[in-house]
């Protein structure tokens, strides 16, 4: 795509511009190079690694135990998601059955966990629009489930909670109670959010129709989540392929239409809705019982094996080779942000760079996650 | 489409295929296809609407497996196939087909040398260019271990 | 007597106005900048400062000594000179335009009679310097922030200009006082609501504040044309924007709110109406800023030349024939 100057002058007059690792809008230590044309982002390379740590080969050289800690640091706003995946495959893989309490307390706590992710997605993807306020008012929900998940995880960030055949610890009353007073307040505010922000003349007109993503784009980079249901496509690995408890809820998948920045934003929007009411069927149905299962020390069986979750960004897949011992093989993790970020040369190329922060910021990335 | 119907339909398009216990493995569908195969594979896949879930390797004797995995977003369809890499070292890259494969192959060739012909730009994407030889994932000679330990031995492997 | 001889009194008059101005405009940035971060926490429902005196009240003046100690970091591949002259640069303008602001009835530093003319031209020089800091840093971004802020400048200043022009046609003359003393009864703001309307939009953009910050979005050029900028070349910036929106902020207060006009003004006492009508203006801006997202730079183009620039015209022209009728 070649704009007006380009056509008089030739591409002589482009520059490279450095965006990252240390940008605002880059979420964290993503670089991105771009070959601008005055303010036109003509060409985009998006440089990965700054925060490599190899979980892959750390999982290979510790027993299964003790990878648990390493899932909540890929993604550090879905921690319990991630944690989710893992031992849902170490289950599946060593055939333990988990009790009933125990994936019931697992779906409320993953589903308040992705409230806060989608909050803090929110929030910054607001504030990459120049918007201050909006992010504090994100922050301050979220405040309310880190500490309602303080309290029975023991941590506010990368909780280490579940367990190969549960949860490491019950709820109780408290929990219970707290996190009824947080979906009644999280329905009250969703009003404010939409008169703050979705209905901000200047918000719609920076984010409609930029960043366009279609199915066949959608399916050429194997985009999942958010990213891709803004597209219309309505696909959730919790619909599609249930894992865990989640046939027994009733939800939808929300979906936006034109598949732009604003449809993206929206569709976390409604999907916060979705994980309220997700956890209140949860609270209801939550059955007595333990919350362990009695297991015996974890032996992975020789052969591969699959786990796929609904993570915050997107579809997450846990892929095990196992040999016999307790030792994983191979682990590969196929984290979505990954996926979700590929598409930036193709999704961005010719538009400005502040179209390039819309389209960026609505991607929702997490970098640690993509560099693993 | 159902996880028989793409079986059937890969088997006319001249692939292995077979059904699996989706809740033993966590996917659908095991194809079997060779280094050779890979790029009608996956075009095959694209035509079909199938997107790109991951690509990945796993070093074991006596050859590298490459791990293609694809899944549907209208059906609960995930085809996983594994591919034996040929001893070149070297597989056709599918980075043309899938632009998403594109960083799969990267990490790939970042974490176990692995060569993808045809790949436009296969440069370190996770690694610096110190590091860009280090190939991480690769086991040491001690620890390598067979198609029969790590239970691949039903699949005759492919030369 | 020869009216050109200045007599002791002018000089001594001229000197003590001129203390005044950087007085006012020093202590305008530290109660501007308590001001926005404490009505930026009550929005954003936190506290703020609160540590250091009451409500942390002292927090600027502690801040404002930690930055003066802070070392002034030029980069390597800047031009020195003119890197270090630019926040000067920015902080000359606005204070000049303050000797001719009417406070009150009998406080004013001097009240020439081409007083808006002036204020308008010397506040001009502003952008001046932003473009000199954006090139003096030699950094992408900077430059960005620089040419950004150069045409947003040169095309907001033209709404500016002839909205504060339909007020000039009424009122026959650019002396402030004039311009204050003609609003006795009725405020220009609300004879003139488009061009009041019109020149507070400008005047956002003018100052370049959000939702107009174009030339410092940080989200997308870091922080622009100071992103090189620490210690107290920063500070001047920042004390340089505050004096800008009190400028704009009384220029307005003069042309569309009645000026030092209010209940018991007097001589003296209207300073107090001024800087109230001043204040509750800069307050609005500093809501503004921290309810919106930031617009995009064609967006805002198109904003001043497409509509602000058409509407003042018209309204510069509907004003011309209702007083040539009248």
């Amino acid at each position: 795509m070649a704009t007006k100057l380009e056509r008089m002058a030739g591409s002589k007059h482009r520059f490279l511009l450095n965006m990252g690792p240390q940008h605002p809008s880059t979420h964290g230590v993503l670089r991105v190079v771009l070959e601008m044309d005055g303010e036109y982002a003509m060409e985009l390379d998006p440089v990965l690694g700054y925060g490599h740590r190899m979980h892959e080969k750390m999982a290979e050289v510790r027993p299964t135990s003790g990878f648990y800690p390493n899932t909540a640091r890929m993604d550090y706003l879905g921690a319990i998601l991630f944690s989710h995946g893992y031992v849902g495959l170490l289950e599946r893989m060593a055939g333990v059955e988990v009790p009933e309490r125990a994936e019931y307390i697992r779906v409320i706590t993953a589903e308040l966990n992705r409230i806060s992710s989608h909050l803090v997605g929110i929030g910054a993807y607001v504030l990459d629009l120049g918007a201050f306020t909006p992010i504090l008012y994100a922050f301050d929900d979220r405040e309310k489930i880190l500490d309602i998940l303080e309290a029975i995880t023991g941590s506010r960030l990368t909780y280490c909670y579940f367990r190969a055949g549960g949860v490491s610890r019950d709820i109780d009353d408290t929990f219970i109670r707290r996190t009824r007073e947080f979906i009644d307040r999280m329905r009250n505010r969703m009003p404010m959010y939409h008169d703050l922000v979705t209905d901000n003349i200047i918000f719609l007109k920076r984010t409609k129709e930029i960043g366009l993503i279609d199915r066949d784009m959608a399916i050429r980079y194997g985009l999942t989540g958010p990213v891709l249901r803004g597209s219309g496509i309505a696909y959730d690995v919790r619909k599609s392929e249930p894992y865990s408890i989640y046939d027994r809820f009733d939800f939808e998948i929300p979906t936006g239409e034109n598949g732009d920045s604003f449809d993206r934003y929206l569709v976390r929007m409604e999907e916060i809705v979705q994980s309220l009411r997700i956890i209140e069927q949860a609270l209801d149905a939550l059955p007595d019982g333990p919350v362990m299962a009695k297991t015996k020390k974890i032996k992975l069986p020789a052969g591969e094996c699959n786990y796929t979750v609904e993570a915050a960004r997107g579809s997450l897949s846990y892929y095990l080779v196992g040999d016999g011992s307790d030792t994983p093989y191979r682990l590969k993790i196929r984290v979505p942000s990954y996926a979700n970020l590929s598409p930036l040369p193709e999704l961005c190329r010719g538009i400005l760079l502040s179209d390039l922060v819309t389209a960026m910021g609505s991607l929702d990335l997490v970098i640690p996650e993509i560099d693993r | 489409m159902k996880s028989s119907e793409a079986i059937l339909k890969l088997m006319e398009a001249g692939f292995q295929a077979e059904s699996v216990d989706v809740n033993g493995v966590g996917y659908h569908v095991r194809a079997h296809v060779d280094a050779e195969q890979v790029r009608s594979f996956a075009q095959w896949l694209l035509a079909q609407g199938f997107f790109i879930d991951f690509l990945t390797a796993v070093d074991a004797s006596p050859r590298i497996q490459m791990i293609y995995q694809f899944a549907h977003y209208d059906h609960p369809c995930r085809i996983n196939a594994r591919v034996p890499l040929p001893d070149s070292g070297a597989i056709d890259t599918i980075s043309d087909i899938y632009q998403g494969a594109d960083w799969h192959e990267r990490e790939t060739r970042d974490f176990f040398g692995v060569h993808f012909s045809g790949h436009h730009n296969l440069v370190p994407l996770i690694l610096c260019d110190e590091d860009k030889d280090l190939k991480p994932l690769l086991k040491k000679e001690g620890d390598r271990k067979s198609l029969e330990e790590i239970g691949w031995a039903d699949v005759p492997a492919a030369d | 007597m020869d009216t050109m001889q200045m007599t002791l009194y002018d000089v001594l008059r001229m000197v003590i106005a001129f203390l005044l101005v950087i007085t006012i405009v020093f202590i305008n940035a530290l109660v501007m900048g308590y001001l926005e971060r404490k009505v930026a926490a009550k929005i954003q429902r936190r506290w703020g400062p609160m540590e250091v005196g009451l409500q942390g009240w002292l927090q600027m003046v502690l801040d404002g000594v930690k930055i003066i100690a802070k070392q002034l970091i030029v980069p390597r591949d800047a031009d020195r000179v003119v890197f270090r002259v630019a926040p000067l640069l920015s902080f000359t303008p606005v204070v000049l335009p303050f000797l001719v602001l009417p406070f009150a009835k009998n406080l004013v530093g001097r009240d020439i009679n081409l007083g808006l003319i002036f204020i308008i031209a010397v506040s001009s020089i502003n952008v001046l310097s932003i473009f000199v800091a954006g090139w003096a840093s030699n950094n992408k971004y900077s430059l960005f922030g620089a040419v950004r802020s150069v045409s947003q400048n040169i095309a907001y200043e033209i709404p500016i200009l002839l909205s504060l022009l339909s007020v000039v046609l009424i009122t026959h003359t650019y002396s402030m006082q004039g311009i204050v003393a003609a609003q006795g009864t009725v405020w220009f703001c609300l004879v003139q609501p488009v061009a009041c309307l019109i020149y507070l939009v400008s005047a956002t953009a003018e100052t370049n504040r959000a939702p107009f910050d174009l030339p410092e979005a940080e989200s997308e050029l870091t922080a622009g044309y100071h992103t090189e900028y620490s210690g107290f070349g920063f500070s001047l910036f920042m004390i340089a924007e505050y004096a800008n929106m009190f400028i704009v902020c009384a220029v307005a207060t003069v042309l569309f709110f009645g000026g030092w006009h209010g209940p018991f003004s007097g001589e003296y006492l209207g300073v107090l109406w001024f800087l109230l009508k001043v204040f509750l203006l800069m307050l609005t801006m500093i809501w503004v800023r921290w309810t919106y997202p930031r617009v995009r730079f064609d967006q805002l183009m198109n904003l001043a030349w497409k509509y602000l620039i058409p509407f003042s015209l018209v309204n510069l022209l509907l004003t011309a024939l209702i007083v040539k009728c009248i």
